[in-house]
């Protein structure tokens, strides 16, 4: 089911590209258009939209291979018509007040997550041991000038599966929390929990906090490490490799929407039995 | 709606952030009697030593208060809290009304009395005021005197450490970091400052200070009589929470600020938070002062939730820390000291310079102490909180395996995983084929 839906939504994508130009771009300025067609006459709505919609495919454009997953792109062509329904007769403020405002509704838009997908995981074992761990050392590398790099992704052997271990990236996550300097902080523009670590003290206080073991303890550099997103990359590297897809990048609705399917299938699946059982 | 919050640290900054979560537009006043933003208190030892930068003190910077939208008044000193009228009195008199009040006051260093506190050389460690003070004296000084083993005692000493100084611990207890630490990890913490070349005079206090004729700190005078020639004392004996402005009013104080579990205070619309209240403790099952900085921004988290409208409840928490001495980490939570009796069960485990001993209570894990090896200590914090049942397998592996091993065993055991499921799909077949 979920590969036809794709595949059908990728034809649309490619002979719409003006609806899905318009569909993917920001909300707020979608909700300005409809604000100005209220108050004002019905020839400037005419002239408008040509203008306007430009900037926004352009904007679109830009942000989209960012976050290059297909997901996250079928979810931009669905949401914004009907959010902008939803929100069109409410009397809140058609352009977000703020520029924290408008960061924070896009970042839960769009923001990265790396997510596990369970039971997938093969640890690579036909090709040479696991690949995300040696993707992860490379890209992390230029941050060790004086030891060898430490991956920040563990493949992990329990009761005849593999579990990938990294960090989750909490939604409030107790690493930063508990951070002494300040230094580890949820970014805005990427949403993930990032560190600066020339402000690393060393106090080990995250280690102590993280239920993941997600941390690693850099004891010659006294800096413990953690997983930092690779946000300045399209695809994390680690996600890049991971053939099985035991490793996504998704942002967590498009996340949830394929988890609840499965479970809806899994659901659906016992009532037929149940049905078989009866019969 | 206008929020006071009297407090610019840890506790005061989440209960911003928690605030603005929910509400943009109310008024937030942050009053501080400190000149600076908001720093990590903890590094003012690393500042003192200086093996820390100035521009890497702060917590926060500039820009953090500008998009909190937060109007900061620094160098401000409340007097004391109108419950009535709503209003917080300042020192100079002028009044601020408020709708929701948050306190986090934080701690003050404890100091008996002893004869010759007055002299320079003299000071406690809690603030970078005193850190600036005891580093601008600390040049001229050879022999630096702490009083009092704990926290901020060896911070105290690892940043007169960094100094090249020669510093002796007096510690009544018998041995330091006497509140969390057992007699074997004692042993090998004292072993690990002697290498350092601290010396430590335990089971004694100081009964008088004495100053040469310029008014500055010549000796101490132990309690047995023993002399000992210093330059500096730091007086690290503890932290008690500062609530000289509430003394006076309806809120009601124990040995901190009483709060219920959405830090209210017994007032209404004025809530506390930090090392000043007595929050719940999970382990000891009671409420108590725990001046400890997670615990502190979760309360402060919880406050401004709830000031801002959205109900929260604080879960607890427990006495937990972690702190490197010299390269020798030292991680504690929780019960760590037990005696024959008390119906805990402890498993230890050491080598030559590391040690390891865990404390349950009912197959529960309930203390943990680790030195040297720390490694994802908060796979046991959470194992702490959760209050999990452990089977004896299960023991084993925390305390002789690789915790990333038990965390792999535990991610795949989770019944709401759907690992689970992945391992029910040879039974699916099964099923099919035989239908």
């Amino acid at each position: 089911m979920p590969i036809k839906k794709g595949k059908r939504q990728k034809a649309k994508g490619k002979g719409q590209s003006k609806i899905k130009g318009q569909g993917s771009g920001v909300k707020g300025q979608k909700k300005t258009k409809k604000t100005v067609n209220l108050t004002k006459n019905k020839t400037i709505k005419k002239t408008k939209p040509v203008k306007k919609v430009k900037p926004i495919r352009k904007a679109a454009k830009a942000r989209l291979p960012k976050k290059a997953v297909s997901v996250v792109k079928k979810r931009a062509v669905k949401k914004p018509v009907k959010a902008v329904k939803k929100t069109a007769p409410k009397a809140s403020p058609a352009v977000p007040e703020t520029r924290a405002d408008m960061l924070s509704s896009m970042v839960h838009e769009f923001r990265r997550d790396i997510m596990v997908v369970p039971g997938k995981c093969d640890a690579c074992a036909d090709r040479g041991g696991p690949q995300c761990v040696e993707a992860c050392r490379k890209a992390i590398a230029y941050q060790h000038t004086e030891i060898e790099p430490i991956p920040r992704i563990t493949i992990k052997k329990a009761n005849g599966f593999n579990i990938p271990l990294l960090c989750h990236n909490c939604e409030e996550a107790p690493c930063m929390t508990a951070c002494l300097t300040g230094t580890r902080r949820r970014l805005a523009e990427t949403g993930w929990v990032e560190t600066d670590y020339d402000r690393c003290v060393g106090c080990w206080m995250c280690v102590m906090a993280c239920p993941f073991g997600a941390i690693t303890r850099s004891e010659e550099e006294h800096v413990a490490r953690k997983c930092d997103g690779c946000t300045s990359y399209k695809t994390a590297p680690c996600v890049a490799v991971c053939k099985p897809g035991a490793i996504v990048q998704t942002g967590a609705h498009s996340y949830d929407y394929a988890k609840r399917k499965e479970y809806a299938e899994r659901l659906g699946y016992q009532q037929h039995l149940l049905g078989a059982r009866r019969g | 709606m206008r929020y006071v919050i009297i407090g610019n640290s840890y506790a005061g900054i989440s209960t911003v952030e928690a605030i603005r979560n929910l509400d943009k537009e109310g008024e937030i006043i942050i009053i501080s009697d400190e000149p600076y933003l908001a720093y990590g208190r903890p590094l003012i030892s690393y500042w003192m030593g200086g093996d820390w930068e100035t521009r890497h003190m702060y917590y926060r910077d500039k820009a953090f208060y500008d998009t909190m939208n937060v109007n900061l008044r620094l160098n401000t000193k409340v007097k004391t809290i109108d419950t009535k009228k709503k209003e917080v009195v300042l020192e100079n008199g002028s009044r601020l009304g408020f709708d929701k009040l948050f306190i986090s006051t934080g701690g003050t260093p404890f100091i008996p009395p002893t004869k010759g506190l007055e002299f320079t050389g003299v000071s406690p460690l809690t603030t970078w005021g005193h850190a600036e003070n005891l580093q601008r004296l600390g040049k001229n000084a050879k022999r630096v005197i702490v009083i009092g083993g704990g926290l901020i005692g060896l911070s105290a000493v690892k940043g007169f450490g960094a100094m090249k100084k020669d510093i002796t611990i007096i510690e009544l207890s018998q041995r330091v970091l006497g509140l969390a630490l057992d007699e074997e990890a004692g042993e090998l913490i004292h072993a690990e400052l002697n290498k350092k070349g601290v010396k430590i005079r335990t089971g004694r206090t100081v009964k008088e200070i004495l100053g040469n004729d310029k008014n500055e700190v010549r000796a101490v005078i132990l309690d047995n009589g023993e002399e000992l020639l210093c330059e500096l004392v730091v007086m690290a004996i503890g932290v008690r929470p500062n609530i000289e402005i509430v003394k006076d009013t309806d809120i009601k104080v124990n040995r901190g600020i009483v709060v219920n579990s959405r830090m209210e205070t017994s007032v209404k619309d004025i809530y506390a938070g930090g090392d000043v209240v007595e929050a719940y403790d999970f382990i000891n099952k009671d409420n108590r002062v725990l001046a400890i900085l997670p615990l502190a921004f979760e309360q402060g988290r919880v406050a401004g939730s709830n000031m801002a409208g959205r109900e929260r409840i604080y879960a607890g928490g427990m006495g937990l820390n972690s702190f490197p001495l010299f390269g020798t980490a030292i991680m504690t939570m929780g019960i760590t000291i037990t005696k024959e009796g008390d119906g805990l069960e402890v498993m230890k485990k050491k080598g030559k310079d590391a040690y390891k001993k865990l404390v349950f209570r009912d197959n529960v894990l309930v203390g943990v102490i680790m030195i040297k090896d720390t490694n994802y200590g908060g796979i046991y914090t959470s194992l702490v909180t959760k209050q999990l049942k452990l089977t004896d397998a299960e023991k084993k592996m925390l305390l002789d395996g690789n915790l990333l091993d038990f965390e792999a065993q535990r991610e795949s055991n989770m019944p709401w995983s759907s690992m689970n499921w992945v391992m029910q799909r040879p039974i699916k077949k099964y099923l099919i084929g035989t239908r």
